[in-house]
């Protein structure tokens, strides 16, 4: 055993300042990354002035996009309708949205989309646990959702002008938004200006490309399967796919910069 | 186009569009065989070390000699890689930039090298003098063929070696491996992974650190066998305090060995090992759960488990002459212990504080 003397000596010498305090240490980093910041708000902000300015020319797009589309697909009497935008910023804007007279559910169908949610409850308990809650959920809401319309004297909750009016007005508020977002969340991660703006305008590319196939995706749908299956569609291919999408699209820039390695 | 045709080429759109955003995830489904480890953690660390050992006294033997003469030498190697080679009694500090935080060179010193405080350095650090590494600094590696200390706060985060002694300072930490030919010393709240050294010291050691002596006679304990000539001793077996065991203990369930006990044998319990104070074992301690091995012990042989070790003060792992290991995923080891051998900690390892305890 040793003796009593003690053993630890601390003996690095210090050829630099003592420690500095902690606020100290945050205004030198501050001081270090203060150009960086910047710059990443000036790319966020000018994605955003830049994805502003040309909505007229997206709208344009959309609009020779949907009536091509509905000119090619089996859609019978569908119409382009442009709708204002009832948000107070945007009520002069005019959004692409399809006119599609329906014809009240019969009792045929009520059956069919009861049916259906009743075979989609009892598929789900043979799956693992991940999906079985989320599935059972879905059939009970749909069921639910087919059972209110149909006690509706008008057929349905809402017309498909405001559902696909809807899904519109989110896909472009998401497109608006999309740069705060990347900013918050993949600017921190990646620190290469051009990989960043390439990520936004990739996912923005995504989102303006894909509307006018969903919307008219959704008018489909709802022409095959009455005005009963919107309220899932809305829940299911709505909003949710569309954040679900940019996150699959984000997770996948944010490797770039790993993948290298 | 017909309708009909026009359908399914919507149809293939609409795939298209929903499966775009999972091609990412289609590459990592479909990846086969995992990426093969770099080169750097595929070589064992003491070949790291070597070949470092090598590259320096083949490419750099000349430029240190010429440091001790002209001065400090700046420059790159055929890769483009900077080095700074430093003479006897030249300073880093004076070479670095003003407000330099980082620094990308490898640096050689043919007499003491000083690493500045809070300085990340991202290259391999040689000193044919001592190595002082300053508070909060970062470095990758350090061979030195003298001493090396850590400062408080300061890390290494691939390897350490030095030919003489390591001490690390109050919170420095050891990441990956360290190893000194004489002696290892680690103040109280530093962290470690591997270390390996004739003597490791952990903390302050006590101010009489003699062992107690064992009482002349004590009782024997003889441990019950298990029914049916079935190897072990059962499932829980509770050593009395003050007893001697000349056999291995092998147990299903928990170990417990008293106080002042004295074990010829191994020690093996597939959950838990709990000993006393002031306990001898002659031999190993395996246990696939955790070991807690009470203050002024000592254990000749290895001492490996699965999840954690509590080494209580003043105990002791190996001896001088006996080469010992001290292995666990967890290891938290208190003030005064000394190891002789190798300790290595998988996920986590500490010299505990015992001025605070964890409430």
């Amino acid at each position: 055993m040793n003796t009593a003397e003690p053993t630890i000596q601390v003996i690095a010498t210090t050829t630099a300042p003592p420690p500095r305090s902690l606020f100290q240490r945050y205004r030198h980093l501050l001081q270090g990354r203060i150009a960086q910041f910047v710059l990443a708000l000036v790319i966020a902000g000018g994605l955003s002035f830049l994805f502003w300015r040309i909505l007229p020319l997206l709208y344009r797009f959309w609009d020779h996009s949907l009536t091509a589309l509905l000119g090619a697909l089996p859609l019978a009497d569908a119409q382009l309708v442009t709708i204002n935008i009832t948000i107070p910023a945007w009520s002069d804007l005019e959004t692409a949205a399809i006119g599609l007279p329906l014809a009240p559910p019969d009792l045929a169908m009520l059956s069919i989309h009861l049916g259906a949610a009743a075979c989609l409850y009892l598929c789900a308990g043979k799956l693992h646990a991940p999906f079985r809650s989320p599935l059972r959920l879905l059939a009970v809401f749909h069921a639910l959702c087919v059972l209110g319309s149909f006690a509706l004297p008008e057929g349905g909750l809402y017309s498909i002008e405001e559902h696909t009016r809807s899904l519109s007005i989110f896909s472009q508020g998401l497109l608006l938004f999309l740069p705060a977002v990347m900013a918050l969340t993949h600017f921190i991660v990646e620190r290469s200006n051009e990989r960043r703006i390439l990520a936004t305008v990739l996912i923005a590319a995504y989102l303006i490309v894909t509307l006018p196939v969903k919307l008219a995706a959704h008018a489909l749908l709802i022409q095959t399967a009455s005005s009963l299956a919107m309220p899932t569609l809305f829940l299911v291919f709505g909003p949710a796919f569309d954040i679900f999408v940019v996150t699959a699209l984000y997770a996948w820039a944010v490797t770039w910069r790993h993948g290298q390695g | 186009m017909t309708p009909l045709q026009a359908l399914l080429a919507f149809i293939a759109l609409c795939l298209l569009c929903l499966l775009l955003p999972l091609l990412p995830l289609l590459r990592t489904l479909w990846r086969g065989t995992p990426r093969p480890a770099p080169p750097e953690q595929q070589a064992e660390a003491s070949e790291r070390v070597e070949e470092f050992r090598r590259m320096v006294h083949e490419q750099f033997a000349h430029l240190l000699h010429l440091a001790r003469d002209s001065g400090p030498i700046r420059g790159a190697n055929e890769n483009g890689r900077p080095f700074i080679v430093l003479g006897i009694s030249n300073h880093l500090a004076e070479l670095l930039p003003p407000g330099s935080r980082r620094l990308r060179s490898l640096v050689l010193a043919a007499g003491h090298l000083d690493i500045p405080g809070e300085l990340i350095c991202d290259r391999e650090l040689f000193a044919e003098g001592r190595i002082n590494v300053a508070h909060n600094a970062l470095i990758k590696s350090a061979l030195s063929q003298r001493d090396i200390a850590i400062g408080r706060r300061a890390r290494v985060t691939r390897w350490v070696r030095t030919e003489r002694r390591l001490d690390v300072a109050e919170g420095g930490q050891l990441k990956g491996w360290a190893s000194a030919a004489m002696e290892i010393a680690l103040a109280r709240r530093a962290r470690f992974e591997q270390l390996r050294a004739p003597r490791i010291v952990f903390g302050r050691l006590p101010e009489d650190a003699r062992r107690p002596r064992q009482p002349d006679t004590v009782a024997r304990f003889d441990p019950p066998l298990r029914r049916n000539g079935q190897p072990g001793n059962g499932r829980n077996l509770t050593v009395p305090a003050g007893h001697t065991v000349k056999a291995d203990l092998l147990v299903s369930g928990k170990l417990v060995v008293g106080d002042g006990c004295r074990i010829i044998g191994d020690l093996r319990a597939d959950k838990s090992i709990v000993i006393g104070r002031d306990v001898v074992i002659e031999g190993a301690a395996y246990a696939d759960g955790p070991i807690s091995i009470g203050p002024g012990c000592l254990i000749n042989g290895p001492v490996y488990s699965r999840s954690e070790v509590q080494l209580g003060a003043a105990s002791e792992i190996g001896s001088s002459t006996h080469l010992s290991t001290l292995v666990a995923d967890t290891l938290l080891i208190s003030e005064g212990c000394i190891a002789h051998g190798s300790v290595w900690a998988l996920h986590h390892g500490e010299v505990l504080d015992e001025r605070s305890p964890p409430a």
